[in-house]
């Protein structure tokens, strides 16, 4: 890992949170109010060389900015600290035979697409069923607080599987 | 010492993830916006800056409802001004002297420039600050209808808690009658929200207007808040279950007036010594 590659990790992290509140914090979809949360991309797209302790305290302070936007203290950060600790366990689950190799990256175009599907799909629903159900902090409206659950994650999911054919290409 | 820090390294990722958890944590138990908060909401200078930046082209898009309400309001004033009015000799006498009224209620005019009504708890934040003269607890309405309540103040920009917000409830009466009962927010539809409190003996029709109650000090009188969309009697008690249509669509709402009460500290005031009478 060289200085490059923090830089362009900083960079990342700028234009997640200005386009996260900026353009996504405005869309607002049916009467769920589905607001799609893009930023994740960040955790997402982590180098796999980068040391895990500081992958987690990354995702904090994009969880930790997000939140001051939105005015909700902790809720992204929990969530968003937790998604990244999961990536670890799900990178080693879906590890292709060999480990990963040296100089690749998490992108779709790299690993593929049915790898990309099973590593993206359970993190962003790990994230938001954390979110939301932080949102929530009980059980009331359960069933509502699921249907968002699903409809904001596939929302996620397209806009993120959208950005590895525009930006994250080999 | 040596296994001491083999077992460290062997977990010192498992404590990195258990410490900042624990920190949001806190902060997500703890509860939403306090008055000293301005630093970790986007009521502060940067966070407020992009946002009135955001605003400037977003907008755009809320131009043609937001003209239509304001012309409605318009047309509402102009109703009410002199030239509306013939004199009529046989009641002369009972013109409203308002030199002889004390001023009760000033307004604020504001842009939403933060907005989000998909959480369980949403918060606005205002373009107008302690500058313009914002203040903690000023109630917070657009043209049509009640929007929040001012809950924490910069410089530039306000944060307000909205309407839509399960942890706040507002005082508010059936328009006509003084019955009154408490407006709150189920977490649910964003166009939906409870009247509680209305004793089960009083007449009501779907399409009633609820309007403020002008008992907390922070609205004024008569403001209206929502029409009646259904309701039953409970059983149990002896109130109704009252579900109401807002009848400000909050998604799409953009300039507001804050309203500043002359006269709430004094009635605050007075109404603290409620507690040592309990005694």
């Amino acid at each position: 890992m060289d200085i490059r590659a923090y830089s362009r990790i900083f960079l990342s992290y700028l234009f997640l949170v200005l386009i996260q509140v900026m353009v996504f914090n405005n869309i607002n979809i049916g009467t769920l109010g589905i607001t799609p949360l893009f930023y994740i991309l960040f955790v997402l797209m982590m180098p796999f060389e980068v040391p895990i302790w500081l992958q987690l305290v990354l995702a904090f302070v994009l969880g930790w900015t997000v939140d001051v936007f939105c005015d909700t203290p902790g809720l992204h950060s929990a969530a968003t600290v937790l998604m990244s600790y999961a990536r670890i366990k799900v990178l080693d689950m879906i590890a292709p035979r060999d480990g990963y190799e040296s100089g690749t990256h998490p992108y779709l175009m790299e690993m593929g697409f049915s790898w990309f599907l099973r590593y993206s799909i359970p993190l962003i629903f790990i994230h938001h069923t954390a979110y939301f159900m932080l949102d929530a902090f009980g059980f009331d409206n359960f069933f509502r607080t699921i249907l968002k659950i699903i409809f904001t994650g596939f929302c996620t999911e397209l806009f993120i599987i959208f950005s590895q054919y525009i930006a994250y290409r080999k | 010492m040596d296994s001491l820090l083999i077992f460290f390294k062997r977990v010192h990722i498992l404590l990195v993830f258990i410490a900042l958890e624990c920190i949001s944590l806190v902060f997500v138990i703890r509860g939403d916006v306090r008055k000293d908060a301005v630093f970790t909401t986007s009521a502060n200078y940067l966070t407020g800056k992009i946002y009135d930046m955001t605003w400037r082209y977003i907008g755009y898009f809320y131009l043609r409802e937001e003209n239509a309400a304001l012309l409605e309001q318009l047309a509402e004033r102009r109703g009410q001004n002199k030239s509306s009015y013939v004199s009529d000799t046989a009641q002369f006498h009972n013109f409203v002297d308002t030199t002889a009224k004390k001023l009760k209620y000033r307004y604020i005019t504001a842009a939403i420039v933060k907005n989000s009504v998909a959480r369980q708890n949403n918060f606005l934040t205002l373009d107008a600050g302690r500058e313009k003269g914002v203040k903690q607890d000023m109630g917070v309405i657009s043209p049509a209808g009640v929007v929040g309540i001012v809950v924490a103040v910069s410089d530039n920009f306000s944060l307000a808690i909205s309407v839509l917000n399960k942890k706040i409830g507002f005082s508010a009466k059936l328009k006509g009658s003084n019955f009154y009962g408490s407006i709150l927010w189920t977490g649910a539809d964003y166009k939906t929200a409870l009247l509680t409190e209305i004793p089960n003996y009083v007449e009501l029709k779907e399409g009633d207007t609820v309007v403020t109650s002008g008992y907390s000090a922070v609205f004024p009188e008569g403001i209206p808040v929502a029409t009646i969309k259904t309701f039953e009697k409970n059983s149990e008690d002896n109130f109704y279950t009252i579900n109401v249509e807002l009848l400000n669509d909050l998604k799409c709402v953009s300039n507001v007036f804050i309203i500043e009460n002359l006269m709430q500290d004094e009635q605050k005031e007075l109404e603290s010594l409620e507690s040592k009478f309990l005694q």
